[in-house]
């Protein structure tokens, strides 16, 4: 099952290998990212950043999308880690009901700076373009929302939205 | 409630309770004691984590050195004072993060399970070909 997908640019580090890992109880990280699969050196990073008792796969987007289909998946306990929020968009697609929590943890710092890019919270910034992924996202699960770590506060994503909205 | 106290030789235990936040998300219920950096005195700063211990609290202490004078002072008192503690010498980030990100009471072997594996994050960083898991079936099995 997906116990959650979640947006973070840093993928697999610690906030994820510590904190998410253990309070969701976790058995598998799945990382769907064409540029992170499409780098070898990347992967082996990532690997190392994954702790040992939890099975790790990085691939593109769309061949993550088949392995979730794959019935065995319901048997584990997932975390789907995506760079972008486009490519969180493509996941809930494709799985519009399963996902159990859609999180935004990190995006955006580690991009290079750009006129349109607006800080949403103080781990995320997003450009015009991203915020309409987001919107799409929201769309599908209501309920996503903006947490670091399961120990700090939780923001719902269109409650975040709708003030930025008044801002513009 | 657990209640933890990091403490070095210097700056150590402010630096590491500012990692702790960035990666734990928090450092809420951790104390430092920067010993021999101006304005604290080693002595007094114990004495006032020890008054702050309730009877009921899970007490962990991290000392950035075994045999080093923090670490001496710190297990002495602890022992005179017969204030039952887990006083963990020669820390490294990851015991620190299992330790306080676990949700369950740790009993001593829990402590050791996690002394034993965070113990093996001390390593030389290198990256290995053979630990990618490539197809569904190997990730599956």
């Amino acid at each position: 099952m997906i116990k959650a997908l979640r947006v973070d640019e840093r993928l697999i580090h610690g906030q994820v290998a510590m904190t998410w890992t253990k309070a969701l109880d976790l058995t598998g990280l799945i990382v769907a990212s064409d540029e992170a699969a499409s780098n070898d050196i990347q992967k082996m990073t990532l690997k190392m950043a994954a702790p040992s008792n939890i099975k790790t796969i990085i691939k593109p987007v769309d061949n993550i999308i088949n392995l979730l289909k794959d019935p065995r998946s319901n048997d584990m306990r997932l975390m789907v880690l995506v760079s972008t929020v486009k490519d969180a968009v493509k996941i809930a697609k494709a799985f519009p009901k399963e996902i159990e929590l859609v999180n935004i943890g990190n995006a955006g710092k580690m991009t290079p700076p750009s006129e349109d890019k607006k800080m949403l919270t103080k781990e995320v910034m997003l450009t015009t373009d991203e915020i309409s992924s987001l919107k799409e996202l929201i769309d599908i699960y209501p309920e996503t929302f903006f947490q670091g770590t399961p120990n700090m506060e939780k923001h719902l994503a269109k409650t975040i939205l709708s003030t930025y909205d008044k801002e513009i | 409630m657990k209640k933890i106290l990091i403490a070095s030789h210097g700056e150590m235990a402010n630096g590491v309770a500012s990692t702790i936040k960035i990666i734990a998300g928090t450092n809420e219920n951790i104390q430092t004691i920067s010993a021999y950096t101006e304005n604290i005195d080693l002595d007094e700063e114990l004495d006032k984590f020890i008054s702050s211990i309730k009877s009921d609290d899970e007490v962990f202490v991290f000392t950035d050195l075994y045999g080093g004078s923090v670490n001496q002072k710190i297990t002495l008192k602890f022992t005179e004072k017969s204030i039952k503690a887990n006083i963990i010498a020669g820390f490294n980030i990851a015991v620190i993060l299992e330790i306080i990100l676990s949700s369950k009471k740790l009993n001593d072997s829990d402590i050791n399970e996690i002394i034993k594996r965070s113990r093996m994050e001390l390593k030389i960083s290198q990256l290995i070909n053979e630990e990618t898991v490539n197809e569904s079936d190997e990730f599956f099995n």
